[in-house]
């Protein structure tokens, strides 16, 4: 099923992370979720970010790929993605194909820890889901909760559910 | 805060979130589960009120009248300076439930259900907020 050809590539880009954003807010427990994160500062963002257990648990970053290439650049963002502190790192393929990148790309250098894999794809109707085509393995935390807590209070969540 | 049974506090979150787990899974059909998603939704917040009592004073209470575990924690609140008492609010109707959704014949109606969902997500929302010391994974 091609995308809508009237969306450009950064409009593609939105929805994938809206659905990457619902479909996590479901996996979790009471998720913060973030899109567009300034994490872990403001010299780096991460395309949707979620805290789980409203801010007190385990945090999940999540680069989105759009696009007949989106494959290929997993390869190419791989070391970055690992650079970014988190519990679960994902990336998310909105290309409507099936394949998933070599394993090798995936793991972290010393094996603690694997990236997710999640797969948004459009029905006939437009409507996009997403899926898990490789569950994650959790890292390490290589930040501070310290950190994470003042990215909450300082940012407003996307989805949240409010006390 | 200070957790003196991180142990115990983490067992009771597991607890919790298996029923909240549950419990959202099951609502994607009110019709055909209602009578579980009630429960699930008061045994989650039951479990996760437990993790907190557990994580600042050791101890569970042991009740026979659930709605005391709303007053405990309320107590909790107070002691440890916690101002916004919402989730207390959450606890305690969800509590005042149980014996229409487990024990009397009549049916918990739609809306009920949704409620029920409802004070259960925002009482886990309000926990994790408000006792984010205790709660936390060492």
């Amino acid at each position: 099923m091609p995308h809508k050809p009237v969306l450009n590539t950064l409009q593609q880009e939105s929805r994938a992370k809206n659905a990457v954003a619902a479909f996590l807010f479901r996996q979790l427990i009471v998720p913060k979720v973030f899109v567009n994160a300034p994490w872990p500062d403001r010299h780096r963002q991460v395309d949707v970010l979620a805290v789980d257990r409203s801010g007190a648990g385990e945090v999940h970053v999540v680069e989105v790929k759009v696009g007949a290439q989106a494959l290929r650049s997993v390869i190419g963002a791989a070391a970055s993605l690992m650079q970014i502190p988190a519990h679960f790192r994902y990336f998310a393929l909105f290309d409507n194909n099936s394949s998933v990148p070599d394993e090798e790309y995936l793991y972290a250098p010393d094996g603690m820890g694997r990236v997710g894999i999640i797969q948004v794809k459009e029905n006939e109707a437009g409507d996009l889901s997403a899926e898990f085509r490789v569950r994650p393995e959790r890292f390490p935390f290589d930040a501070s909760f310290e950190q994470v807590d003042r990215f909450t209070a300082s940012h407003s969540a996307y989805i949240e559910i409010r006390p | 805060m200070r957790n003196i049974n991180p142990t115990a506090t983490q067992q009771y979150i597991e607890k919790a979130g298996h029923f909240l787990k549950g419990m959202q899974l099951l609502a994607e059909d009110i019709t055909a589960h209602r009578t579980g998603i009630g429960l699930l939704a008061i045994h989650s917040a039951i479990s996760l009120s437990d993790a907190i009592s557990v994580g600042l004073t050791g101890k569970r209470g042991k009740y026979q009248d659930h709605a005391r575990a709303a007053q405990e924690l309320s107590q909790l609140c107070t002691s440890n300076n916690v101002s916004n008492t919402q989730g207390v609010n959450h606890l305690a109707w969800l509590l005042s439930q149980k014996n229409a959704v487990a024990y009397d014949a009549s049916r918990f109606d739609d809306d009920s259900i949704r409620q029920a969902v409802n004070k259960a997500d925002r009482f886990n929302a309000w926990a994790y907020n408000y006792f984010k010391e205790i709660l936390r994974a060492p």
